[in-house]
């Protein structure tokens, strides 16, 4: 931004009014800016106390001096001063550049100063003082952010961030960091929430101009509070009731008044005003309102009312205090049309609206709004197809019915109830238990606040509102009965004046006091601070009335100190009470120690230092490019936002903070991609996994062809960590959808990189996860890409085999995917999942009678997949799937749909794409089969297609062709006699002539049709292809003499060269297509049906099938035996399952651990690798995954890195110098665990990060200490520990208050198990088979036992568990309730006895090992 | 706290002059022999005022606590905090009405009432210094059970363990450590300056494998492997 170009906006500007609005500049560039005005009484205020504001050691006559010797001279200069130099030293303080204006251009005055941001305080373009008006015009930024004011807060604290969070501690470091700028500069302004603006990331921001009228409305209070009491006092909520109640304000006033304290604004549809509805204007003079009931109790009915509390969650009665719907309805008539549509009904419909008053109070729930009092206006239509509203017959015209309302709201009936109303909308009915009784529970005051947008009501009054008296009572002949009131209903809070020594001292001070200016703007923060903490205690205090306010605070901290949090007690206490404090504050001196002072947390400094240079780097990105907010010139500055969260990222415990910032970021599709790849590892050291999922849904948006550099997230490392931030389930379910979509979007290098991905994806989850999640989606894609229009354009030669469409290509993209997937798993993805797919579209095809786009696209992608498919298929299995599937279910079906008179497609191009797709297959199956088993099985396919042409054409007498009337045009449009000569080659290609027209029976015909085709068939060429397992059992290779019976002769061997005429021009444009797919020297088909290793083979096959057919909604176990894994001698202890269930460790009594891969699908299987650094028997193990460490023990703790096969740290547990044996491990979170002994009455942390003991909990009372820890077990939402101690005695401890919550006696045996359950449920397993489940709510119950001996217990899923007891036998539960009962076979056990065993659950497969050894994969 | 730095620290007394300071804080170096670590000092100190009916003490720490401890923790722990410090005033007062102090009662009550007056949980227990025997009355019964007080203990333990662990590390400490490594480093810099900064965007550089089957493509099981071929796992993961 040069200087030529601010003077330009600061011209432009100069008449503008406040409000948003775009400048055209001379260059013909628009720039939207913001405009608001600070006028000249306010200014000369702002001057007359701007002492207070600011001061300048180097300007003499200057409006603030800080030292006591420029006092006396800055009054005596007081008279000469004005405005106009206040403004100017402002603009110098802040470097805005200035505008002088006045009448002419010339000699208007523009002072320079180059702009800068300054930390909070919103940028400002520039500033224009008129000099003849005195009017100051600051020209802001027009933002696209959302700004919120503070006072929001107050007023609705249900909303407000608690006081001890994070976020509340970061409001109050900026608020400090804000004084400080401000006092830098020598400015002082007096603080208060309504003029501090929030953005969506809770930044401070302050508006300069707020700040200067804020002042001088403090200035003007307070001269109004030591002269004379203004009649209706607008500042005070309490003699403003007074008043109302002894009848010196009207109803209708003293309600408005309600409304402003309430921060309700007129106009503003989430907060209007309300007023009450007061009539049913079915009378003019009864029929009142009952005033002690909501309005939307009278509409909607007690019973509903009570009904809707019961039922609903959270319960409520009431939605909305004035919904707008409700407000727009009532402004029918005057309200724009596109503003109706948008809150009230899309639609327009006039006669929707209710056409008179009285139908408008029936028809609303919600209360009346001033409008209906006091505007005639809002009666009459603005809308040449809407009535005006209609008025009750007793009042002609507009004018005279809001005089008659008013009239009845002014009433002695509606006056002397009139505080009910209050009570209800604005009173004590608003909350508690009075709430309830009153039916007035509004939904924003429940717990479970969804929306911010529902602005329910503010609560200004804890105590019952005062009655108002008849208007003829005389109130002056009753004084004391007036101070009764305000003494019995109003609740003196705050009886205690200030004393006299107080009010002295407090005059003193402020000459005393080096900076009083400061220390009053310095207080004002405190009383910010304090209103935020304590809103309820300020509401009758109109925003800005900031010396009413600090004495109100003053009072509170005094009185109300218990509802301060700790860490702000004292800090509030000195700032508040500075002038009567012993121990006095000294601004200078705690400057630099601001965030210390108020005890804020040392990361404060850091979080806020780190977000200055983020928002510096947003007011650089609005300055550098105020005309595209996208522009490729700032993508440095982004990347420098990018780098502040990197490192902010690390802060923890700040609430979702970073998560919105980062949400925030992933909007910019430029940088999107490199915003995740940079901040996701970050953001997942950082947060847990349940709230980390609130990003998954904007990483998924990511995956899109518009974000740049998409490249970047298609990377295998950024996937991994995806899959372990958000889980694989969620991974596979939300993330690889969105590229799998992009299969078919995506082109070359691109495509490449999403392919490798599936793959790599697939490889990693194995063949049932990739059946489960990939192929099926892959497969549901397909027919996306012939849905559209576009996607159906002819791009090979129509009319012919070659029958290319622009779908083709993404077609080619997926379908090489799957057959990538069926080469890397073996043929039975092909037989159990892809070939079951295609028939089953046309099985669902079958039917009915008109098909549509989505339903024959899906066909047409069967049939083209179908060749694809059996060009992968060995000849055997060909063979088994040809008469059933190939031809039964898909192709014969094709047939008989196209070939169908009765049936509709969506277009007559679908049918024909159809056609020409199916011919095209059943030519290269045909090829394939051979002329025999064409024959055996075709040949009905054939009869049908050629007796198709019966149903169009006739041979007349003489032998001509005659086209039939009425004909099906579908139909004529394919079968042309172009196409009869198609067929006829084709078959006879592969069958012979002879033999096809032995076949069909209207050979005449066809032979007619055949002579007048005018276009020679093209038949694509067929790849020759290296059979795999021998040639089919007749090769067509070994048929030539068909070829005599062709009406051309051919030689043998060469027919290909005869079919096929190359013409250039017929070159298909997607010839290039065709190369990708030239496969190397090997087919498809061979790799598909190698020996490979990673092929599904044996019982694996059974089990692939199984999980692709179950529908069993429950765990399934058949006993079919997967694998074994070989290498343990000894029990096994324990196994750990990684949660991505590619991999798993098992602990073993024979002193090794042994990491397995289930990559390779075989048999028998052996470790990746063994650890052997135990030096005993393993008893425990588990991996903390996102950080890729192991953590053993066999007495000794061993953390250790698998990857590189490295002993990390050896810790030793030391009690009195003596190493404690370790017998438990639980994690507690990503990187730490917590670790038991058998000899120590306490479990300890041990952080895998710092690699260091961190915490020590006890877990017994002192009384037990004897006894040691003989098992641990931490619940799935890792809050709660079980322990279970060598008596027989279990604890429950709470890990995050480190309360004990139960302890209890289980049995006189050991507990040999616990397992959780779920999150409150937990079973003990005891040495003597008994057991006993304990559920844990505040404290800890006993829920129940199982009556059969046990001896374990395993969690499968949130309703089922299974329980294993003597002899090997197992039990499933579902929900609590047994379900069956299987013997385990000996031989999967390896003749001992289960000693782990665990469940995966997305495979669907039991890791089982035994006391032998034996370890096995089960499903 | 490091050692050296109660060293250091204790010179600085001295040479400044605060030699009764440095006396007293030598005396509790040596008195403290044994003690684990600064929780298990916390928790020692909270119980001798206790015992010794020093309340003005007791309030003081649990100022600092709530200044300088309880500053960091999260909103669900910060309510536990302030449970927890209402918890530890009624083993405070239950101990001095035990005792018979009913003076140390009347003046717990009057001092406590700026933090409890309009506090629910203390409603029942302005009525204490006046219950006859408290120890049989159903409000009081459970606060005078050896197992309430048990429990209440442990919780203390365990949740300034808790806190402890989070809280910033003292500031003159991360100032001392600080100036340590910085010289540390430089001596370290000018041996080995040809190391390269992490940059941004390289944070995947060490980053996450979860899959043991890329174990087997380095070397045999149970050797040992080089940083070096660890990193050509990852060339082979992005390759697979």
């Amino acid at each position: 931004m040069n200087k030529d170009f601010i003077l330009e906006i600061a011209h432009s500007c100069a008449k503008l009014t406040r409000g948003r609005h775009e400048v055209t500049l001379r260059d013909g560039t628009v720039f939207p800016v913001y405009i608001r005005h600070v006028n000249d009484s306010c200014l000369l205020d702002t001057w007359a106390s701007s002492k207070n504001l600011l001061a300048s050691p180097h300007h003499k006559v200057s409006s603030l001096i800080r030292s006591t010797s420029f006092i006396e001279e800055n009054i005596a200069s007081t008279e000469t001063r004005n405005a106009h130099s206040f403004i100017e030293q402002l603009a110098s303080s802040f470097s805005i550049p200035l505008l002088i204006s006045n009448t002419s251009p010339e000699i208007s005055k523009f002072i320079w100063n180059p702009p800068t941001s300054v930390p909070h305080i919103s940028p400002i373009i520039c500033i224009v003082l008129n000099e003849l008006t005195g009017q100051a015009t600051f020209t802001y930024y027009n933002e696209p952010k959302k700004l919120k004011k503070l006072s929001f807060y107050s007023l609705f604290p249900q909303y407000a961030p608690t006081a001890n969070s994070m976020v509340f501690k970061f409001y109050i470091a900026q608020l400090l960091a804000l004084f400080k700028e401000c006092h830098a500069k020598n400015f002082y302004p007096m603080f208060d929430p309504s003029i501090i603006l929030i953005n969506e990331h809770h930044w401070i921001w302050l508006k300069l101009d707020d700040a200067l009228e804020n002042v001088s409305r403090t200035k003007f209070f307070t001269k109004e509070e030591k002269e004379t009491a203004p009649p209706t006092s607008e500042t005070d909520l309490k003699k403003a009731t007074r008043e109302w109640c002894s009848g010196k304000l009207t109803n209708f006033d003293y309600l408005m008044l309600l409304n402003k304290f309430a921060g309700r604004k007129s106009g503003d549809h989430t907060r209007h005003p309300v007023m009450p509805w007061v009539s049913d204007f079915t009378s003019p003079d009864s029929n009142y309102r009952p005033l002690n009931r909501t309005k939307y109790r009278l509409a909607k009915g007690e019973a509903q009312l009570v009904e809707q509390y019961s039922k609903q969650t959270p319960s409520y009665h009431v939605p909305e205090l004035l919904s707008d719907i409700c407000y727009m309805v009532y402004r029918a008539r005057v309200e724009s049309r596109e503003n109706l549509s948008k809150h009230v009904r899309t639609q327009w419909v006039p006669e929707e609206y209710p056409t008179s008053m009285s139908r408008l109070y029936t028809y609303t729930p919600d209360e009346c709004i001033p409008e209906f009092f006091n505007d005639p206006s809002i009666f009459k239509s603005i809308h040449s197809d809407m009535a005006d509203l209609q008025l009750p017959e007793w009042a002609p015209t507009p004018e005279k019915f809001v005089k008659w309302h008013r009239e009845v709201l002014e009433s002695n009936v509606v006056s002397e109830a009139l505080h009910s109303w209050i009570d209800l909308t604005f009173g004590y009915l608003l909350t508690g238990k009075a709430a309830v009784n009153a039916l007035n529970v509004h939904l924003s005051f429940t717990e479970h606040v969804q929306k911010e947008n529902i602005v329910g009501p503010v609560q200004l009054f804890e105590k019952p509102h005062p009655r108002r008296f008849a208007k003829n009572f005389d109130i002056c002949s009753n004084p004391l009965n007036e101070d009764a009131i305000v003494e019995n209903n109003l609740g003196e809070l705050f009886s205690k004046e200030c004393s006299l020594t107080e009010l002295y001292k407090n005059i003193i001070s402020i000459h005393k006091a080096d900076t009083p200016a400061a220390l009053q703007s310095f207080q004002s923060i405190a009383v910010v601070i304090l209103e935020l903490l304590l809103p309820v205690q300020f509401r009758d205090i109109l925003p800005g009335n900031t010396s009413m306010k600090l004495r109100r605070a003053q009072q509170l901290i005094q009185h109300k100190l218990g509802e301060i949090p700790g860490y702000l007690r004292r800090p509030l206490k000195r700032v508040l009470l500075a002038h009567t404090n012993e121990d006095p504050i000294s601004i200078k001196n705690i400057l630099h120690e601001l965030n210390h002072f108020y005890n804020l947390p040392n990361v404060m400094t850091d979080i806020h230092y780190n977000l200055v240079k983020y928002f510096d780097n947003d007011y650089l990105i609005t300055t550098t490019s105020p005309f595209s907010y996208n522009n490729f010139n700032n993508d440095h500055l982004f990347r420098n936002k990018i780098k502040v969260l990197e490192h902010c990222a690390d802060f923890p415990s700040m609430g979702s903070i970073w998560l919105d910032f980062f949400t925030k970021l992933l909007t910019n599709r430029r940088i999107a991609a490199k915003v995740c790849y940079v901040l996701l590892p970050q953001l997942s050291k950082t947060y847990e996994r349940q709230e980390i999922m609130k990003v998954l849904q904007p990483i998924c948006n990511v995956f899109d062809l518009k974000t740049s550099n998409l490249i970047m997230v298609l990377d295998t490392q950024f996937l991994i960590n995806c899959s372990m931030t958000f889980g694989s389930q969620n991974f596979l379910e939300t993330i690889v959808p969105k590229f799998l979509e992009l299969v078919v979007v995506a082109r070359d290098n691109l495509y490449q990189a999403v392919r490798e991905i599936i793959l790599w994806v697939a490889r990693r989850y194995g063949p049932n996860l990739t059946a489960k999640y990939i192929t099926s989606k892959l497969l549901c894609l397909l027919p996306t890409c012939y849905t559209n229009a576009d996607q159906r354009i002819i791009v090979g030669s129509p009319d012919s085999l070659t029958y290319e469409v622009t779908g083709d290509l993404p077609f080619q993209n997926v379908s090489k995917c799957l057959v990538e997937i069926a080469i890397m798993f073996g043929s039975s993805f092909i037989t159990v999942q892809y070939l079951p797919f295609c028939a089953d579209v046309f099985e669902q095809a079958h039917g009915r009678t008109v098909i549509l786009t989505a339903w024959e696209s899906a066909m047409i992608a069967s049939v083209v997949l179908l060749r694809k498919l059996v060009d992968c298929l060995t000849d055997k299995n060909l063979m088994d799937q040809l008469e059933d599937v190939v031809v039964g279910k898909i192709l014969f079906n094709a047939v008989k749909l196209i070939t169908s008179t009765s049936l509709n497609f969506s277009t007559k191009d679908g049918r024909k794409l159809l056609a020409y797709k199916t011919m095209s297959s059943l030519h290269s199956i045909a090829d394939r089969l051979g002329a025999e088993n064409v024959e055996r099985y075709m040949a009905f396919a054939i009869q049908r297609l050629f007796s198709t042409f019966s149903v169009l054409y006739e041979l007349d007498d003489n032998g001509g062709l005659k086209e039939l009337e009425a004909r099906h045009t579908e139909l004529s449009s394919i079968f042309t006699p172009n196409f009869a000569l198609l067929l006829v080659h084709l078959f006879s290609f592969t069958c012979g002539r002879q033999y096809t027209f032995s076949i069909i029976q209207n050979k005449e015909l066809i032979n007619k049709l055949e002579a007048s085709a005018q276009l020679t068939p093209v038949l694509p060429q067929l790849d020759p292809r290296l059979r795999y397992g021998g040639s089919m059992p007749k090769s067509i290779t070994s048929s030539p003499s068909s070829s005599n019976s062709l009406s051309r002769s051919l030689p043998s061997g060469n027919r290909i060269s005869t079919f096929y005429v190359p013409e250039s021009s017929h070159t298909p444009p997607t010839s290039s297509l065709e190369e990708n797919f030239a496969p190397d020297s090997v087919t498809d088909c061979q790799r598909v049906n190698d020996d490979n290793q990673t092929h599904l083979q044996g019982t694996w096959v059974d089990h692939f099938r199984g999980i692709l057919t179950a529908f069993s909604p429950f765990v399934a176990f058949d006993q079919i035996q997967l694998s074994s894994f070989i290498g343990h001698s000894s029990a096994i202890k324990k196994t750990y399952v990684m949660e991505n269930e590619n991999s798993f460790i098992s602990a073993s009594a024979d002193k090794t651990i042994k990491l397995w891969s289930l990559k390779n699908f075989s048999e028998v299987c052996t470790a990746q690798m063994t650890y052997e650094r135990h030096s005993k028997a393993v008893v425990d193990v588990l991996m903390l995954e996102s950080e890729g460490k192991i953590v053993s023990t066999d007495g000794a703790l061993h953390i250790w890195d698998p990857f590189c096969d490295k002993t990390l740290r050896r810790p030793t547990w030391q009690d009195s110098g003596i190493d404690v044996n370790v017998n438990g491990i639980a994690q507690q979170n990503s990187s730490t665990v917590l670790v038991s002994s058998q000899t120590s009455p306490f479990v300890l942390t041990y952080d895998t990060r710092v690699l260091d003991w961190a915490n020590r909990f006890a877990v017994v009372p002192p009384s037990e200490v004897t006894h040691g820890v003989r098992i641990i077990s931490i619940s799935p939402n890792r809050n709660y520990l079980a322990v279970g101690l060598a008596t027989g005695y279990l604890s429950m401890l709470d890990l995050r208050a480190g309360r004990v919550i139960g302890y209890v006696n289980v049995s006189d045996s050991e507990i040999v198990q616990l397992e959780w359950l779920s999150d409150d449920l937990v079973v003990a397993v005891n040495a003597d088979h008994t057991s006993m489940m304990y559920e844990l709510t505040n404290k800890m119950r006993q829920f129940g036992h199982l009556k059969e001996p046990i001896t374990g217990v395993y969690t499968i899923n949130d309703r089922e568990y299974l329980t294993l007891h003597p002899m090997n036998r197992l039990r499933f539960h579902v929900d609590g309730d047994y379900r069956t009962e299987v013997k385990i076979h000996s031989e999967i056990i390896g003749g001992g006895s289960i000693s782990t065993l665990s469940y995966m659950k997305l495979n669907q497969m039991f890791l089982v090992g035994s006391s032998s050894g034996s370890f096995r994969l089960v499903c | 706290m490091p050692a050296s730095l109660n060293v250091l620290i204790s010179e600085y007394l001295q040479v400044q002059g605060f030699t009764k300071t440095a006396a007293v804080f030598e005396d509790e170096l040596n008195s403290e022999v044994g003690l684990q670590d600064s929780v298990e000092k916390m928790i020692l100190q909270i119980f001798s005022y206790i015992e010794n009916y020093n309340l003005d003490k007791l309030f003081q720490v649990w100022q600092f606590l709530h200044e300088k401890v309880f500053n960091v923790l999260s909103e669900t722990q910060s309510k536990t905090a302030a449970d927890l410090e209402n918890t530890i005033y009624k083993l405070y007062v239950v101990n001095c009405v035990k005792n018979g102090k009913s003076d140390k009662t009347t003046e717990f009550f009057k001092k406590i009432s700026e933090i409890a007056l309009g506090n629910a949980v203390w409603t029942d227990w302005f009525a204490l210094p006046y219950v006859k025997n408290p120890e049989t009355e159903k409000t009081f019964e459970k606060y005078f059970l050896p197992q309430w007080q048990a429990a209440q203990i442990i919780w203390l333990h365990n949740f300034l363990s808790l806190a402890f662990e989070q809280v910033d590390k003292c500031r003159l400490v991360s100032c001392v450590e600080k100036g340590m490594r910085a010289s540390l480093n430089d001596s370290i810099a000018s041996n080995a300056s040809q190391a390269g900064p992490s940059t941004p965007g390289s944070s995947f550089e060490t980053g996450l494998v979860d899959d043991f089957s890329v174990i087997a493509q380095c070397g045999t099981p149970g050797s040992k492997t080089s940083y070096r071929s660890f990193k050509s796992i990852f060339k082979n993961m992005g390759k697979s």
